[in-house]
């Protein structure tokens, strides 16, 4: 069966969890968006506020020990943008592949896409000061390298 | 004639009951000695040691969305590197579980730039910002690696 790329558009949500978040001191691990494949959800599917239930039930294992945490968001235009300008200055090579996989966790199944491949260290260090944070409580966050710092 | 030494027990840490209650005592036991565990106290803190200690004893193979369990042999090297190094103050290294097993070690060096060193089972991924330095090492170079990053 072929592979079907998400809607050039569409947002993209990524469960940050204790293994990728340091809390005590907000440190966020840039292996987040690695990969390989990595796992996003689709908020063209799936509405943003359903995604803690969602990756409660599906991600959150072991249960007591991996705790969903934040949860980061960034559109496909904007993470292809980054992928570009970084290739440009490092002389490096992304292509940026989304392609929906569908899981059956996911209601509905096809809510669920992966990165497809590896993205190299340097890009996912960018990449992780770029993404949208959003706490439980509704507010948003960004990464400045460091921790997580309120945005304004 | 038998002589009995004034130690006590040897050192021993433990879990709290809460903690120790969420176990699946079937499926793994932690491969932490406890001069293993002096050394990460040491050298990341009680956070590191007790995020090692999460990672250690309670993600099994399967994790999250089927992620690999710890690799013995990068858990392995990153004790021994973590002999050698001696953290600039302040450093404050963050420590990590990727989604493919390898441990994530991650702080800034003096001016703020990152530095990551991820342990795997086939080396040392080696990534300073401001020095443009990204690369994978061989496993036996954690002395060097140890020189190169103390006091950075």
């Amino acid at each position: 069966m072929s592979e079907v790329e998400v809607g050039e558009d569409e947002g993209l949500v990524r469960a940050v969890c204790t293994d990728k978040y340091d809390k005590d001191i907000g440190t966020i691990a840039p292996s987040l968006m690695m990969g390989p494949d990595t796992s996003v959800s689709r908020t063209k599917l799936i509405q943003l506020s359903d995604h803690w239930d969602l990756f409660r039930r599906c991600v959150q294992k072991p249960e007591k020990e991996r705790l969903l945490e934040v949860i980061a968001t960034i559109d496909l235009p904007k993470l292809r943008k980054i992928a570009a300008d970084h290739d440009a200055v490092t002389n490096s090579k992304h292509d940026i592949k989304v392609v929906v996989a569908p899981n059956d966790c996911w209601k509905p199944r096809d809510g669920h896409a992966e990165i497809k491949g590896r993205i190299s260290r340097g890009l996912a260090n960018k990449l992780i000061k770029e993404l949208v944070y959003h706490k439980e409580d509704k507010s948003k966050w960004a990464y400045d390298g460091d921790k997580l710092v309120a945005n304004s | 004639m038998s002589i009995k030494f004034p130690f006590a027990d040897p050192r021993v840490y433990s879990l709290d009951d809460d903690l120790r209650s969420n176990i699946d005592q079937g499926m793994w036991s932690s491969t932490l000695s406890a001069d293993e565990q002096d050394l990460l106290i040491k050298k990341l803190g009680d956070r590191g040691w007790g995020r090692m200690l999460l990672f250690t004893k309670y993600y099994t193979t399967g994790w999250g969305e089927g992620n690999k369990q710890i690799s013995p042999r990068g858990q392995a090297v990153m004790l021994r590197f973590l002999e050698h190094v001696t953290f600039r103050e302040g450093a404050n290294p963050s420590i990590f579980l990727t989604d493919e097993g390898e441990l994530e070690l991650a702080w800034s060096d003096a001016e703020g730039s990152p530095i990551q060193l991820v342990f795997g089972p086939n080396g040392v991924e080696v990534y300073h910002e401001a020095a443009h330095r990204e690369e994978v090492l061989a496993p036996n170079q954690y002395s060097r690696l140890a020189t190169e990053f103390s006091n950075v």
